[in-house]
């Protein structure tokens, strides 16, 4: 890894989720392994009911109550799966920030945005009302908010789609957290507004030197913001390595099938998409054997028995995979 | 521009102001300024822009949901101001619109069979045999089995009920398809199932469409020209290889550069 040196900040090994429902028992994510160092930005790309929020939010602890999470979560080399509710709620406040993809509804629409930054140091510093306005107002600035001191005594309905998710960037950091989880974080901004706050989450990260986990279903935003990306699809992941290795020589089916898939800038009019043929399979019906298998244009008949093993290679590469016929090997 | 014989949608100097504020202080919001496009039988318009730029309030008076506060747009040579009764009924047989969401866009309580033959049924078209038949002949169109008909929204995933409201849209054989958004709410593997769809019955329908989106890459696969929309104005428009190789507008580099192009961001690491 790039970052070997680095100490790792979360290592998720062997995770399953499981969700009880009416209709029985939902095997949401299974045995997925992944870890993210200091400074580090790992992006996790899925299509919806990939899996990815699950996978993120059994380490940030915001699963339904329903949810049964069995396997290892190291947050800075200490076990936190089984650990008592009082210190998990220290560790979520201290250590870990999340940002979510609707920055409307992370904010509260009664209160100032300033007010609602200056609570978390109130309740976490102990500090007085006009020190945490204080301390709220620096944050404000170093998000990049022109004039911080009016925005401050502003409501959310009253900025921008841009400022909002810089408002919640700025509380997600408030306590100068080790680990930034950031939950597709531009999908509903504007374009150009995505390239901004894409560079300031850059931006942060190498000042504080954080972990981040960003969760994508963009292949533009994971090229430009990720030193490792893992492919989720159907619970699992299905490749995970240096994101230059997997963006451009993938070699799963599934993540070359989806690079494949992108229009391209410049492709002619006539042209048509090489399309993956079927749907996402839902949480409830992901098939035996592969996940991808009834969508591949590789699968073989072992394909839907077996799961295919991610080789995780000690030889120092940075790049694996899980499929039983990838291209180029003798089947 | 690629133009050939007279265009088949014109929007001539579109205006429309929205009143907006407390009574008493109203202001005026300009959503479309001067608005000029033309599109060919056959062809595609793409129109992109971020939100708030006036691309759905232009759609709306294509399609005329809205009336624009100035100008006109002429449908085939007719201004569709103009159009009332009979003559509008017509109009409507001619025009469909296609919207991002199709969960919001099909009626949760009505099956596929009732959701695609409603337009037929509201234009009096067929026997209720006939009726059926032509929404299985729909349906193996968009790329889904026959059986589909008797399923409700919900048994449906993002991808099959778009492609619904695509045969839906197709019904009454029309002209012109406004495409507002339709994949943007898809899974990635499933755009590219549904741009390929697009593609395929334009072909074979000649079909001509108003593709709008904020995706350049995907509307740049889709369209023959292009007109960037900035605050309810258009301030550029040109084919896709103009505006993609050579644009002249400011805002319009300010969108190419926003473009989060995989391969060309590969290039921070060598």
């Amino acid at each position: 890894m790039p970052q070997n040196n680095q100490k790792p900040i979360v290592e998720v090994s062997d995770l399953d989720v499981f969700f009880n429902t009416t209709q029985g028992q939902l095997h949401a994510i299974r045995s997925t392994n992944w870890s993210v160092s200091q400074g580090e930005t790992l992006v996790i790309l899925g299509e919806s009911g990939a899996g990815k929020s699950v996978s993120v939010h059994a380490v940030s602890g915001l699963l339904p109550i329903t949810a049964k999470i069995t396997g290892s979560i190291k947050f800075e080399g200490e076990e936190i799966l089984g650990s008592d509710e009082e210190s998990l709620r220290k560790l979520r406040a201290e250590k870990i920030g999340v940002i979510f993809q609707d920055p409307l509804a992370a904010l509260d629409p009664c209160f100032k945005v300033g007010a609602q930054i200056a609570e978390i140091f109130t309740v976490h510093r102990g500090m007085s009302k006009k020190e945490a306005w204080d301390e709220a107002v620096k944050l404000l600035d170093s998000v990049q908010i022109p004039d911080p001191e009016r925005r401050a005594n502003q409501f959310s309905h009253q900025l921008s789609g841009g400022q909002r998710q810089r408002v919640v960037i700025a509380m997600a950091i408030a306590l100068s957290p080790t680990l930034l989880i950031a939950d597709e974080p531009t999908t509903a901004l504007d374009a150009s507004v995505q390239v901004a706050v894409l560079e300031l989450i850059k931006k942060l990260r190498n000042e504080r030197k954080m972990a981040i986990v960003l969760i994508t279903h963009n292949i533009g935003v994971a090229a430009s913001i990720a030193d490792r990306i893992a492919v989720m699809y159907g619970g699992r992941i299905v490749e995970i390595g240096d994101a230059k290795e997997v963006l451009q020589s993938p070699r799963h089916p599934y993540t070359q099938a989806l690079l494949a898939s992108m229009p391209k800038i410049g492709s002619s009019a006539t042209e048509r998409l090489i399309t993956i043929t079927g749907t996402p399979p839902s949480l409830a019906t992901i098939p035996g054997g592969c996940s991808f298998h009834p969508r591949c244009s590789r699968a073989i008949a072992k394909c839907s028995e077996i799961v295919p093993k991610i080789e995780l290679n000690k030889s120092g590469s940075l790049h694996s995979f899980a499929c039983h016929n990838p291209e180029g090997a003798k089947s | 521009m690629t133009n050939s014989g007279t265009p088949l949608v014109q929007a001539i100097d579109l205006i429309k102001d929205y009143k907006i504020g407390p009574r008493g202080s109203r202001t005026n919001l300009r959503a479309a300024d001067h608005v000029n496009f033309s599109i060919y039988r056959g062809k595609t318009l793409g129109v992109v822009g971020e939100s708030g730029s006036g691309k759905s309030t232009v759609a709306s008076i294509l399609a005329k949901l809205l009336a624009p506060t100035a100008g006109s747009i002429q449908f085939d040579g007719t201004d569709i101001a103009s159009l009332s009764g009979a003559s509008l009924k017509k109009f409507r047989r001619r025009i469909q619109t296609v919207f991002q969401d199709p969960f919001s866009s099909l009626n949760p309580k009505m099956t596929v069979l009732k959701s695609i033959s409603e337009p037929l049924v509201v234009h009096k078209i067929g026997t209720k045999q006939e009726r059926v038949a032509r929404v299985e002949e729909l349906l193996v169109m968009v790329g889904l089995e026959p059986s589909y008909a008797s399923r409700y929204p919900h048994q449906l995933s993002g991808g099959q009920a778009q492609r619904v409201s695509i045969a839906r849209a197709l019904a009454l054989q029309p002209e012109f398809i406004i495409l507002d958004e339709p994949i943007s709410s898809l899974d990635l593997s499933i755009q590219a199932q549904i741009l390929n769809l697009l593609k395929d019955l334009q072909q074979k329908f000649q079909l001509t469409y108003l593709f709008i989106g904020h995706d350049l890459g995907t509307v740049a696969f889709i369209s023959d020209d292009i007109a960037v929309m900035e605050s309810g104005k258009i301030v550029e428009t040109g084919s896709v290889e103009t505006i993609f190789n050579n644009p002249k507008h400011e805002y319009t580099k300010k969108l190419l550069s926003a473009v989060l192009d995989p391969t060309k961001d590969l290039g921070r690491f060598i």
